[in-house]
């Protein structure tokens, strides 16, 4: 038991650490005050969005090469699960930003981006369920989903960096020093095992989503 | 502690949280477990 669950009790220790500690733990002055430990939350959210979109990418592409079925199934739970740490970034960084900025949403490179990127996503999963044939319907959104990925990175990853002014932070020339590589070093202690605890809580989640998906399947199996 | 004015509740209150949270997805992951040995037996009969 303990060797198929070692991952998913770490994955509990450290977000439970990224919790209380990233209370603790001192944030420089800035503007953003206290506000700032949201980016042990917060961004923890696109970076399990990033990483389940890279699985599905992987998935698609080996799809398109052994037209496995189970390959297919793993590339849209990954965005199922994906989309939940999207929706969850985008409310989360509203509210952020309505204490940062005033405002839920302002018109800026980087949260259009994260929107466009949700939506081509959302296309994904309406083009699957549009497609009757499943054989048709994994060719076809496997080759979809590679699209999808690189259009993602372009809007959420280096469209806002070329935009040049953008309020938020890691984009354009924004100096406000909260990307990872500009951390304080006493930030840096929470928030890598936080990315760390939020990618392994999404591939658990990911994991379950899978074998949900094979039993439904089975069933389907039995009853033709 | 004073100067972080009893933040520390909010603190266990996300602790208990994220635990219940933990609990919970520990449970939904044995249930389908379950779901998956009973379709196995069902499945193969004789392996039982």
């Amino acid at each position: 038991m303990i060797k198929n669950y070692w991952w998913k009790i770490l994955a509990f220790i450290l977000l439970l650490y990224a919790v209380i500690y990233g209370f603790y733990v001192a944030v420089p002055e800035t503007m953003i005050r206290q506000t700032m430990r949201n980016l042990f939350y917060h961004v923890g959210m696109w970076f399990g969005m990033f990483t389940m979109l890279i699985v599905s990418f992987i998935y698609s592409l080996k799809y398109l090469k052994g037209f496995r079925m189970d390959y297919d199934r793993v590339a849209i739970e990954a965005v199922n699960v994906g989309l939940m740490f999207g929706f969850l970034g985008i409310f989360s960084g509203m509210i952020w930003a309505t204490f940062t900025w005033g405002t839920p949403w302002v018109k800026d490179p980087k949260l259009n981006g994260a929107a466009v990127g949700l939506v081509i996503y959302l296309a994904y999963v309406i083009l699957r369920s549009s497609v009757e044939d499943r054989h048709k319907r994994a060719k076809v959104s496997a080759v979809y989903n590679i699209f999808a990925f690189i259009l993602w990175i372009i809007f959420v990853l280096i469209l806002p960096r070329l935009a040049g002014d953008s309020l938020h932070p890691a984009t354009g020339d924004n100096p406000t020093p909260v990307m990872p590589m500009h951390l304080y070093p006493a930030m840096r202690t929470v928030f890598y095992p936080a990315m760390a605890g939020w990618i392994l809580l999404g591939t658990w989640i990911l994991t379950i989503r899978i074998r949900i998906s094979k039993l439904r399947s089975r069933l389907e199996e039995q009853n033709n | 502690m004073e100067t972080y004015g009893k933040i520390f509740v909010v603190v266990a209150v996300l602790a208990v949280i994220l635990t219940g949270v933990f609990v919970y997805l520990f449970f939904i992951d044995r249930k389908v477990g379950k779901l998956e040995r009973e379709i196995r037996e069902k499945e193969n009969p004789k392996e039982r």
